[in-house]
């Protein structure tokens, strides 16, 4: 039966070329600009290289510090991250993470530019999955005797040595001397808590861990990424870190006391607007994003409902002769919700190529100029699923009103092509 | 003509539905798009009040011991405000350099700023509780650097630091509404005995592009309380500056600074790079420009929209009053007459549309909803966003009903009339 309804609706498309054109270019221009919603999502919260691990680690980004005299809100020293996340046991690893921008120079070379810098730990690599050009990342050990070596990406690899195969060769971060011990593909700055030029152990760089005496050295530099083995051991884990930071405060003087105020969050958390000092606000999130895209779908439906209404009028002399012959309205109804599915589904694929088109020409305003788009953080099932999801919605929306109306047109009045 | 139309418009209620409850929607969404683009452009166009073009924020850093430059002996070594104000003298002598300052989180754009509260002295301590204000913190250099005027056009440098504040004409304005500030005293707040004189008053000074000017005032500190504030806070922290005497890219400006050399050191503590504060008027903005262009695209697709439905409609009204249109043509009217009669049927659609969108406009104004703090809701700014937006709206409306009017002039009398 589908097959009929599709035959008889392919030809309908030819019969009147300019408005089928008009039908399929609504949809594309609703499934285009929802997508880019999608997509703009996806960059900034999606799975992808080396940031594959996402929807499994929770993110700790906030670190309240009071003391007797007064209350520091910032990050956390490396005091805090040993004692309340490193002995963590349920976690698959826990890392910690600090930025710097620093210049990069050559021993006896004056250079100015800067370069992100992550200071970090060995369980980094196991959070993140990095592709290496050559060489290793740096080893437990390293970070814990402070060895100055570095991981490096491809383009400070050129920058500085003129060549990818950099391993074993010094440069100064500052005025420290570092080894490369890995020089990895670059990372795109969507993924930002990967992204760096260089990553080095945290206990080799000077200057970064500064003790504070004011605040029990609990503030510092640190943000941290719990990666649990599964999202289930969420719940576990946040159990696990109250009762580490409980057993931690006890530890401090008097009146200190370190929070996390709302971190943890997950990456679920996080799409919806979660940076750990304000709770996470669905209802605030659902009311801006679902009102925009209701917009975007709703505009071109009410575009394709007055053009599918229209064309119904023609053929309302042969819906009297089906309900005559005995179809039911629920028959009717599925007949037109196919009918308009093969235009919706054309507009659907060229929409979604548009959104890719879209997107790279104004990438500089949507994400930003300097992130790299890759294919595999546009281009993967949830992509193609829910663009699939929105024509089908849009189906329904631009199709519904008419295979209703039509369904529910007395027989008398349908043969007689009457109002 | 007019009255004619409405009957016809009347008549296919049924099917101009749908085009009017689109155009509907459609001519609110623009006119919010419009009229947020009237304001931000507005904003963007005024004075300032600084300015940051060809100006340099330099970074400094510590020799690391270990490192070959590291000065163990410590006869050699200085202060960081002792060693940054060398590095700073030297700076200004360079040809390249016009002048050189120090700022505390209080440069334009900076990332870091500080509040404080104040108050007139004589002023009525039960309005100004609680009130906090924008203060800048930074060498008498600073106003020079970032060319800062009197509000009279004097030089602002000309005051020696640690003397008073400097404060913009919205504090005067808030302050003694609008009488002279200067040689008046404020204070931290009530009971606070430390009594600060007002030395000057700048011109508007606005804290981005896109805001309004806002109360906020300066203090001058004294070339000891400089080098003490950069001791407590160390050089790294401070905010640096450079303008330079004519405009230079990054590297030109890292090969100044290679030139410079050993200058640009005094102890262990090291100039490590400059950057634009354009930049940081890029990052600062980013998010107002963002928000400009995903407007634009909105905008854009809502006029595509229009167009579709617009066409789309128009086309099958073509087909189905074929015979309408011959009678017509049989009665004289000229081919451009069908045509213009399907264009005006459009404009007078989207004008129907008018009174409900502003009705609307009055509500979301009453609710203050749309952006009254930068701008105040005035006529030309109503008339303005909306008539923009109208008459873009016509434009596409024409284009729309173009294709389907010229099918309907081609039609020939004789077979129109067919269908009757």
């Amino acid at each position: 039966m589908i097959k009929l309804y599709l035959k008889q609706a392919w030809h309908l498309l030819k019969e009147n070329r300019l408005v089928s054109g008009l039908s399929i270019a609504g949809t594309a221009l609703s499934v285009a600009a929802v997508m880019q919603i999608i997509l703009i999502h996806q960059v900034n919260f999606g799975n992808y290289a080396p940031e594959v691990n996402r929807f499994r680690c929770l993110y700790v980004t906030s670190t309240q510090v009071d003391s007797p005299q007064s209350r520091n809100r910032g990050w956390m020293g490396s005091r805090v991250v040993k004692e309340c996340f490193y002995r963590l046991s349920i976690p698959e690893a826990v890392t910690a993470i600090a930025s710097v921008t620093v210049s990069l120079n050559l021993p006896n070379q004056r250079q100015f530019n800067k370069y992100a810098v992550k200071a970090t730990d060995a369980a980094f690599w196991q959070v993140f999955r990095f592709s290496f050009l050559s060489g290793t990342p740096f080893a437990e050990s390293d970070w814990q005797s402070g060895l100055t070596r570095a991981v490096v990406s491809e383009k400070v690899a050129r920058d500085l040595f003129g060549t990818v195969n950099a391993v074993g060769r010094t440069f100064r971060i500052s005025s420290q001397e570092y080894t490369v011990c890995g020089v990895v593909k670059d990372v795109t700055k969507a993924a930002d808590n990967a992204y760096g030029d260089v990553w080095v152990p945290y206990t080799s760089l000077q200057g970064l861990d500064v003790p504070n005496p004011d605040y029990a050295d609990c503030t510092g530099p640190f943000q941290v990424i719990i990666l649990a083995h599964s999202s289930n051991d969420f719940e576990a884990i946040r159990a696990e870190m109250q009762k580490t930071v409980v057993a931690f405060n006890a530890s401090l003087p008097e009146k200190t006391e370190v929070n996390f105020v709302q971190s943890p969050f997950s990456q679920w958390e996080r799409v919806i607007g979660a940076d750990g000092w304000s709770e996470p606000d669905l209802a605030g999130w659902m009311k801006n994003a679902g009102g925009l895209i209701a917009f975007l779908l709703l505009l071109p439906a009410l575009n394709i409902i007055g053009i599918t209404l229209t064309q119904f009028r023609k053929r309302r002399p042969e819906i009297g002769v089906r309900k005559a012959f005995g179809a039911h309205s629920g028959s009717l109804v599925w007949q037109v919700l196919c009918e308009n599915l093969l235009v919706s589904c054309i507009g659907g694929v060229i929409g979604l190529a548009f959104s890719f088109v879209i997107l790279s020409v104004c990438k500089s305003f949507l994400v930003s100029a300097t992130t790299e788009l890759t294919v595999g953080m546009l281009l993967n099932p949830f992509t193609v699923f829910s663009a699939f999801f929105f024509t089908l919605l849009l189906n329904l929306l631009s199709a519904g009103i008419p295979a209703w109306r039509a369904a529910h047109t007395p027989i008398v009045h349908a043969l007689h092509d009457m109002e | 003509m007019v009255r004619h139309l409405f009957t016809m418009i009347w008549n296919q209620r049924k099917q101009n539905g749908w085009i009017y409850a689109e155009l509907l929607l459609v001519l609110i969404g623009l006119w919010m798009i419009a009229d947020n683009f009237v304001v931000k452009f507005y904003s963007y166009t005024r004075p300032l009040g600084y300015d940051v073009e060809n100006c340099w924020r330099l970074s400094f850093d510590h020799y690391a011991p270990g490192a070959p430059e590291y000065v163990a002996d410590t006869t050699r070594q200085v202060g960081d405000g002792e060693g940054l104000d060398r590095i700073l003298n030297r700076l200004r002598r360079a040809p390249e350099v016009e002048e050189a300052c120090v700022a505390f989180w209080s440069s334009p754009y900076s990332p870091g700023n500080s509040w404080s509260s104040l108050m007139p002295c004589d002023g009525d301590t039960a309005v100004f509780k609680n009130r906090v204000f924008h203060r800048y913190q930074v060498s008498k250099e600073y106003y020079r650097v970032f060319r800062m005027q009197g509000k009279g056009g004097e030089d602002l440098s000309q005051f020696p630091g640690g003397g008073g504040y400097i404060v913009t004409p919205e504090m005067e304005e808030e302050f003694w509404d609008g009488a002279s500030a200067v040689g008046r005293e404020v204070c931290g707040g009530p009971g606070d005995t430390e009594w600060v004189k007002v030395l000057a008053v700048t011109t508007q000074v606005r804290e981005n592009d896109f805001v309004k000017p806002t109360p906020a005032f300066f203090y001058t500190l004294s070339e000891k309380e400089v080098a003490e504030f950069v001791d407590y806070v160390s050089a790294p922290s401070a905010e640096v500056s450079v303008r330079m005497k004519k405009e230079m890219t990054q590297e030109e400006m890292n090969a100044f600074l290679t030139r410079m050399g050993e200058q640009l050191s005094e102890g262990n503590l090291y100039v490590s790079g400059a950057e634009s504060w354009g930049n940081y008027r890029d990052n600062r903005l980013r998010y107002n420009w963002q928000q400009l262009g995903i407007r634009i695209l909105i905008a854009l697709f809502i006029l595509m929209n229009v167009f579709f439905g617009v066409t789309g409609t128009f086309w099958l009204r073509v087909q189905q009053r074929r015979a309408e249109t011959g009678l017509r043509m049989a009665l004289g009217s000229t081919r451009r007459q069908v045509g213009w009669w399907l264009t005006a049927e459009g404009w007078l659609l989207l004008t129907g549309v008018l009174p409900l969108v502003a009705v609307f406009i009055l509500n979301v104004w009453h609710m203050e909803l749309p952006d009254l703090d930068n701008l105040p809701f005035t006529w030309w700014r109503l008339v303005i966003g909306l008539g923009g937006s109208f008459l873009l709206m016509a434009l596409m409306i024409a284009i729309g009903t173009w294709l389907p009017a010229r099918r309907a002039m081609k039609l020939h009398p004789a077979e129109a009339l067919h269908y009757e």
